[in-house]
């Protein structure tokens, strides 16, 4: 991640850990899972030490090096979160990551469960830090993608759609946002210039029309520490559909 | 006599009417009779049919909105969805509008997949784009979209094989008339 963003440095540093992962998973190395599925319990690991020491404030000692105590201490301290959630990553952790780590390097975990896998991380993450780390993965994973496309392997992410076929303003806007998380009107255009298109957005229109969008169930979101518009959930949403329907 | 006739205005073509005095029901009908003669008796029941024909493509129209379609799948009031605030779409994106009165997540989550199978016609949604929907409703939830997912598989709400190979979410029959039977009840309940 780049030095510019004024994100605490122990999410930062998760962050990274989480594309690690995803990168790696969208090779073709032959245990890939396997290395993704480390990484990911890395993360985790790192997650909670992070949690109590920089959220929480606690002090961490020797106790704390041990793994069980570390996930209790971090597991009260997040009530919110079901104990299913948990259980499923003391299994990952006991019946796939340790055999994966130690025991067996040919034992490997289905694309599917090392998906569910991600996506359980990346929730406990999200709650105890009160960000969306998936959407923070997915924003590194498009500024990869942008800079070192050649050298990348295919990023599963929602893409974003070329703007050819597109006609609705809004979604073309949706689009472009999701290309370039632009800080301004002159980053939109550039991206409509470049793209051959003939859409140009004023100061004036850019502001209103992603304010006007933004917030929860809108499409956009405003990030007041990267200054910069990206697309909220909601957006990723109609991302996904602009995307089908151009396949269609 | 109740009534009295002072003139009639008849619609020729369109942008084109003709107004004519007339004193008696007999003078209205010879009217007619010499427009009929002339070629242009029909105009005014045509323009007549034309606008009821315009109405009702409209209200067709309206009818293939993403909430009536799923109104009329599950057999609900018109309008209902929207006045019972229950679910509405804006943008081409579904919304829950209460999303907390749903008696379970599961609930919530399977009136989106109908939501957006039947309202927008969709045969199946990827999970990365369904995760996405379902965030973007702020539905309070202590596990993530994937654990909800696997209680869906479970309960054969979803299509299992469908997503184990393509990680994309599909109701079932079994997932579709559950959904059905939520939104009677939210409607029903509301």
């Amino acid at each position: 991640m780049t030095e510019e963003k004024r994100l605490s440095p122990w999410i930062v540093g998760l962050v990274d850990t989480l594309v690690g992962a995803r990168v790696i998973l969208a090779t073709t190395i032959p245990h890939r899972n396997r290395l993704a599925v480390i990484l990911m319990d890395t993360a985790f690991e790192t997650a909670c030490r992070a949690f109590l020491k920089h959220k929480k404030k606690i002090k961490l000692n020797d106790a704390h090096r041990n793994r069980d105590t570390l996930v209790k201490a971090t597991r009260g301290n997040l009530k919110q979160i079901d104990d299913g959630v948990w259980e499923s990553i003391n299994y990952y952790y006991e019946e796939i990551r340790n055999d994966l780590y130690h025991e067996s390097a040919g034992k490997t975990i289905t694309d599917e469960a090392l998906l569910d896998y991600q996506d359980t991380v990346e929730f406990v993450i999200s709650h105890a830090f009160d960000v969306s780390v998936a959407s923070m993965v997915l924003a590194e994973l498009e500024k990869l993608k942008a800079s070192e496309s050649s050298s990348l392997p295919e990023l599963k992410t929602i893409t974003a759609p070329s703007l050819r076929g597109i006609t609705d303003r809004m979604d073309k806007v949706i689009v472009a946002v999701a290309a370039v998380q632009p800080h301004n009107s002159g980053d939109l255009n550039e991206f409509f210039k470049r793209e051959g298109d003939p859409l140009r957005l004023k100061p004036t229109e850019f502001t209103n029309l992603l304010a006007k969008n933004s917030g929860s169930k809108r499409f956009f979101y405003y990030s007041k520490e990267h200054k910069t518009w990206g697309l909220s959930s909601a957006g990723q949403f109609k991302l996904s559909q602009i995307a089908s329907t151009e396949q269609v | 006599m109740s009534y009295k006739l002072k003139e009639v205005e008849i619609n020729i073509s369109a942008g084109t009417v003709l107004t004519a005095e007339v004193d008696t029901v007999a003078d209205l009908k010879q009217l007619l009779d010499d427009l009929e003669g002339l070629g242009l008796g029909n105009i005014a029941l045509h323009q007549k049919e034309k606008a009821k024909d315009t109405e009702t493509r409209a209200r067709d129209v309206d009818n293939d909105s993403p909430e009536s379609r799923i109104e009329t799948r599950a057999s609900l009031v018109p309008g209902s969805l929207r006045a019972k605030n229950v679910m509405a779409f804006k943008d081409g994106v579904p919304q829950l509008l209460r999303p907390s009165t749903f008696s379970s997540v599961a609930d919530a989550t399977v009136a989106l997949l109908l939501a957006v199978e039947t309202g927008l016609k969709k045969n199946s949604l990827e999970f990365d784009a369904f995760k996405a929907l379902y965030e973007s409703q702020n539905i309070k939830s202590g596990s993530p979209v994937s654990m909800l997912v696997t209680n869906l598989k479970n309960a054969q709400y979803v299509d299992t094989k469908l997503y184990s190979s393509e990680r994309k979410l599909r109701l079932t029959a079994k997932g579709e008339t559950k959904a059905v039977e939520v939104l009677k009840s939210m409607v029903g309940g509301s």
